[in-house]
């Protein structure tokens, strides 16, 4: 009979000692998440930044500007392009 | 000893049985305590619980992006942070004020003035950098708060600007695209549940539907390359005529969709509070003008299909000055006989009123509906009037001469893009259109925005000959010679109109309006692009200053769109 009641004490407190170190577990893995998200959230806006600079340097305007100020070149006039006529292949 | 150590072992078994009887007492108290507490009572515990580490965050959505048709982004929201305070609760007024000024680019001055305000809730700076709240989370100041907020860029400053609009502080779309597909773009708020430790740590414990939301995004018909090359040649063209400003439109005539909007002189909608709200107005749909010559592509098509007049017809331009009531008509050139598609290859004013006066006010004025001329065209940008087409029955025979070659009725450039888009399409009249998809936060396809499918309003038999008569106005011949483009065939109309002057309620006599609107290649038309020059200095005529505009774009965004000059080209072998 005690090696029962004691048998019965044992896996109780083994049932709540498992479910301690669960809720332990689940703070701990909230805890985790939270930190992630957090980079998440950090790389997230990171590259928000950084799509709106190459956006910004790589606009056609920019192109523009660059092209014909700094390189000195100019839009191809019509009567400078060659149409190519490719046979199809046999 | 036997004895000695009997009684002491039951001594000990007894205060043993006491121990654990008092413990016994102890924890069936505490459990019926515990029982009364969870079961027996009503005492708002669980809630206070709740309250103190439990918390529902709202989140706002973050707006969602826009792209031109090639996923070039034109608008993104970033999270950014806004410094509040509240006065009151700041003890160290003058500290605080030097320790928040360059971290939020003002000057302590300023920061203190906000900062002696007797008020319970001002803002120091909205949507600063978040670089911000980390200088915050290692210095907190009591009184001083960060929240999140979202912002939005605008990475390509400002290239169709207008047709793009802008957003409020509050994130809410406030003129054009932004506005009229806000709600979408704008997406619904989602809600974090999470769970704080003892000393307010977050804990994650799930989000109602994702981490973050974000509203739907917006791929615009839009082609950035296109609306560069417009935005160029029109500024050139703005600068080489002297005009005021100038609106230029690239649509796909098939479709509807536009494929460039430029408004010059524009705006920078990142920064567009410096500008008056003048310089944001959408002209292209919140003008309208006279549209001029450009109209008598309508009576050459009313004249065509009502047979009042066929390609072999003769009329006399009456040299150059014509008097008509109490009015005199005159023409740019003097004209004496023409033949019928010479009176609109050299756009005789006089004889487009005799072929009016012929077709009749009310033919004329269903031609006019029916290219859509003083009606929306139902366009995704907000704020379009419908111009100004009067009823045929209030005409007087001067009138309806004014109206033969486009003045005394006001529509929009936007309109004459649509009604060019029927003779392009073959008497197929489209809706056009900005918006053209919507995609997720990661830019897939969600669906395709839909538009009413073309409707036809004329037969492709009477538009064919429309056509071989605007094709004549782009010859050497014609008031289009400046719009030539050699290797292509193109058709189109010059206009030059008198801006009605509406403080003295008459045409003025210095402010003209030059527009040419065309399309290409006749064949199979690749866009219809319409130029206009508001009060130009160097010339008025839309054949002098709009038409070599039309054919530097047409030069350079055909090819673009796959159609090249008929030439001779290069075999290989």
């Amino acid at each position: 009979m005690r090696t029962r009641l004691a048998g019965l004490i044992l896996v109780n407190a083994l049932l709540l000692l498992g479910y301690v170190w669960c809720r332990l577990q689940t703070y701990d893995i909230g805890y985790d998440i939270s930190r992630t998200l957090e980079s998440l959230d950090r790389a997230q806006e990171m590259n928000a930044r950084l799509k709106l600079e190459h956006t910004s340097l790589t606009s056609p305007q920019r192109l523009r500007q660059v092209a014909e100020e700094r390189l000195g070149l100019v839009p191809l006039a019509p009567s400078q392009r060659v149409i190519v006529e490719v046979p199809p292949p046999k | 000893m036997t004895g000695w150590s009997t009684s002491m072992a039951e001594s000990v078994r007894r205060r043993l049985r006491l121990v654990t009887a008092i413990v016994a007492a102890c924890f069936v108290v505490v459990a019926g305590r515990a029982f009364t507490l969870a079961f027996l009572t009503d005492t708002g515990l669980v809630d206070r619980v709740r309250r103190q580490q439990g918390d529902v965050i709202e989140l706002a959505p973050r707006r969602g992006k826009i792209l031109d048709r090639n996923g070039t982004l034109l608008a993104l929201s970033r999270r950014m942070v806004s410094v509040s305070a509240h006065p009151r609760k700041v003890v160290d007024k003058v500290g605080t004020a030097r320790f928040l000024a360059p971290l939020v680019g003002q000057s302590p001055a300023e920061v203190l003035r906000e900062l002696r305000k007797e008020k319970s809730f001002v803002w120091i700076a909205r949507q600063v950098p978040p670089s911000v709240r980390d200088a915050l989370d290692a210095h907190p100041i009591e009184g001083v708060a960060v929240v999140s907020e979202y912002k939005r860029f605008y990475p390509q400053g400002s290239m169709a600007s207008q047709a793009l609009g802008f957003v409020g502080l509050d994130g809410v779309g406030l003129e054009g695209i932004e506005l009229s597909y806000d709600a979408m773009l704008r997406g619904k708020p989602s809600t974090l549940v999470i769970t704080r430790d003892g000393v307010g740590n977050v804990i994650y414990d799930h989000v109602s539907d994702a981490y973050e939301s974000e509203g739907e995004g917006l791929v615009l018909s839009i082609d950035l390359n296109v609306q560069s090359l417009l935005d160029q040649k029109l500024n050139e063209g703005i600068k080489s005529s002297g005009a005021r400003r100038g609106w230029a439109m690239a649509m796909d005539p098939a479709t509807g969709e536009i494929l460039a909007w430029s408004v010059q002189p524009a705006f920078d909608p990142n920064a567009f509070r410096q500008l008056p709200a003048e310089r944001w107005k959408n002209h292209p749909i919140t003008d309208a003008l006279d549209p001029g010559s450009t109209l008598k592509a309508v009576l050459l098509t009313a004249a065509l299909e009502t047979g009042t007049f066929n390609e072999r017809a003769r009329l006399f331009c009456e040299n150059g000055e014509y008097k008509f009531y109490d009015r005199v008509i005159h023409d740019f050139k003097k004209y004496g006989e023409l033949s019928f598609p010479q009176v609109f290859q050299l756009s005789s004013n006089i004889c487009a009123a005799k072929i009016g006066l012929k077709v009749g006010a009310k033919t004329l004025y269903e031609f006019i509906h029916k290219f859509g001329l003083g009606e929306r065209t139902g366009i995704d940008l907000p704020g379009e009037i419908r111009g100004l087409v009067s009823s045929y029955r209030s005409w007087t025979p001067v009138d309806l001469a004014n109206i033969s070659y486009g003045q005394g009725l006001a529509v929009t450039p936007i309109q004459m893009v649509a009604a060019f888009a029927v003779f392009a399409n073959g008497g197929l009249s489209v809706q056009p259109h900005v918006g053209k998809r919507v995609t997720d936060g990661r830019d897939r396809l969600l669906r395709e925005i839909e538009f009413p499918a073309p409707r036809r309003v004329l037969p492709a038999e009477l538009i064919a000959r429309v056509n071989r008569i605007l094709e004549t106005v782009i010859t050497p011949e014609g008031t289009g010679r400046m719009a030539v483009l050699e290797g292509y065939r193109l058709a189109g109309k010059t206009g030059t109109a008198q801006k009605f002057d509406p403080e003295t309620g008459l045409y003025s006599k210095d402010d003209y309006v030059a527009s040419f609107v065309g399309f290409g290649p006749v064949d199979a038309p690749r866009a219809v692009v319409l130029v206009m020059l508001d009060e130009p200095q160097k010339s008025i005529y839309g054949g002098v200053v709009a038409a070599p505009l039309f054919r530097d774009i047409m030069s350079e965004l055909l090819p673009y769109l796959g159609a090249y000059p008929e030439m001779p080209g290069v075999r290989l072998s």
